[in-house]
């Protein structure tokens, strides 16, 4: 495995060259769960803990540098994606990450997960929202796979998996 | 009721919010602050430029590929004018007879006649063009060029570029101050704003902000700018004679496209997070409910007609 910050450091000159799609694509799920807000809250805020809910990825590897706190995905079958934690509220029990580098066809994604109370007692919702663009930063024909309907699909994919992931960890005992 | 009499008058201002994710254009009676028309427009709306001086205002349909002229006293789209790129940041020339049209991808803005929308002439400008403000006198058109990192500064007599100003990283929105003499430039990745002396065309000033800030208004006496904060989900308040964030204030999600209210001194913001407009009280700096338009509302370019006519 590649240190982690050589990989980041790779990643500068693309960063600042970064363009996407005109329009930002949002993608958002939500759950309910038979288990405590608190309960659910913790693992989400468990940035390093996302193997344990979300199938397709097979470890998280945390690291923190300058303050700031990163998760590289590698997914069972190959490809990595590496995240930021930009911010976690205990209060409005809200996580907020964003898209680094990675396997997923899409630009400047920002996702926030939310954890509600209710709608019944001991039950918790998660919402899971996600705001990104497209790959492609040219006029149509868009070449397929870097087009605003992949993206979606891509992001739709990881929401539909882990969301039920999420719900059977927090409800197992 | 009072603001049924408003609505025959025409008097009172409104706001034209783009939704994104509905193809349309919602129309909000200020004095009511609720949506009186949803007018169909092309697709994936983002820009909207208001005409100071007709009931007019024009709206960017990026996949569209297309701008649609709306009639404000019908509330119907009038024309579509083809656009041959992908039109994002629109804004009008004081006397409304130019309108600039900043094409995303292809690095360029069209200045299009609107008396006769096939005249049209190109200049071509930094990485995507987004937010754009033309100067009270109307010689001077600024341009935010998001991946360039620069605002460009063109002579519209010309069409040639006079100059380009470095800024923070990523400028989208840009906005001026009323007596002309500031501009303020967003800069998505720099999470600040960028204050420009028009005189000398320096940055005078670097003030930070939220976390991804898009657009930015002032009011109308220009003591105040008001910044949306995309993923910050707020919107920061900055006294213009210090240069300093006075307050921050929660919105609903992914606040983007921002206006000031002359009459009512408020401040609308669309949330395209939330399918909503925020609305908050310039005087207390406190929440008014919220309103709810079509989906990923949007609205990029000062959406009040604050001169209705």
């Amino acid at each position: 495995m590649k240190n982690l910050f050589a990989i980041l450091a790779a990643l500068m000159l693309p960063l600042t060259a970064a363009a996407h799609g005109p329009s930002p694509q949002k993608v958002e799920k939500e759950i309910v769960i038979k288990a405590d807000p608190a309960k659910v809250w913790a693992i989400v805020k468990d940035f390093g803990g996302l193997h344990k809910w979300l199938p397709p990825v097979e470890s998280t590897k945390l690291e923190t540098k300058d303050g700031n706190t990163f998760r590289l995905l590698t997914l069972k079958g190959g490809g990595t994606i590496l995240e930021r934690l930009k911010s976690s509220d205990d209060a409005d029990m809200k996580l907020k990450y964003e898209i680094i580098e990675g396997v997923l066809p899409v630009g400047d994604y920002n996702a926030v997960i939310t954890v509600k109370p209710g709608p019944g007692a001991g039950e918790s919702t998660v919402v899971w929202m996600a705001r990104f663009y497209r790959v492609y930063r040219l006029n149509p024909p868009i070449p397929e796979g870097q087009d605003d309907e992949s993206a979606i699909k891509a992001v739709t994919g990881v929401f539909d998996a882990g969301l039920p992931g999420l719900k059977a960890l927090a409800e197992s005992k | 009721m009072l603001c049924a009499w408003c609505n025959f008058a025409g008097a009172q201002p409104n706001a034209y919010i783009t939704n994104q994710g509905s193809d349309s254009v919602s129309v909000i009676d200020l004095a009511a602050n609720k949506v009186v028309a949803t007018i169909a427009v092309g697709h994936r709306p983002v820009g909207v430029a208001v005409s100071r001086n007709h009931p007019q205002l024009f709206i960017s349909n990026v996949e569209g590929r297309s701008v649609s002229i709306i009639d404000t006293k019908q509330n119907r789209v009038t024309a579509e004018i083809a656009i041959d790129g992908s039109p994002v940041g629109l804004v009008l020339s004081p006397d409304d007879h130019t309108l600039y049209v900043a094409d995303w991808f292809d690095d360029k803005v069209l200045a299009i006649d609107t008396r006769e929308p096939q005249s049209r002439r190109t200049v071509t400008v930094g990485i995507a063009p987004a937010g754009m403000v033309v100067s009270l006198d109307g010689s001077r058109l600024y341009v935010a060029n998001r991946d360039s990192n620069d605002v460009a500064v063109i002579d519209t007599a010309s069409l040639k570029i006079i100059t380009r100003i470095t800024v923070g990283k990523h400028p989208f929105g840009l906005a001026q101050s009323p007596d002309g003499r500031e501009l303020y430039a967003v800069n998505v990745y720099g999470n600040s704003l960028s204050v420009i002396d028009t005189d000398s065309n320096q940055v005078a000033a670097t003030i930070s902000v939220s976390d991804h800030p898009y657009c930015a208004t002032s009011n109308t006496d220009g003591t105040r700018i008001y910044v949306s904060n995309t993923q910050g989900d707020s919107v920061s308040v900055i006294d213009t004679a210090n240069r300093q964030v006075i307050a921050t204030i929660p919105v609903d999600s992914t606040p983007e496209g921002i206006s000031f209210d002359a009459n009512g001194h408020k401040i609308y913001v669309a949330s395209w997070g939330d399918d909503t407009v925020s609305v908050i009280d310039a005087d207390t700096n406190q929440r008014l409910p919220s309103i709810a338009t079509g989906k990923q509302s949007r609205a990029f370019g000062q959406f009040i007609n604050n001169n209705p006519h």
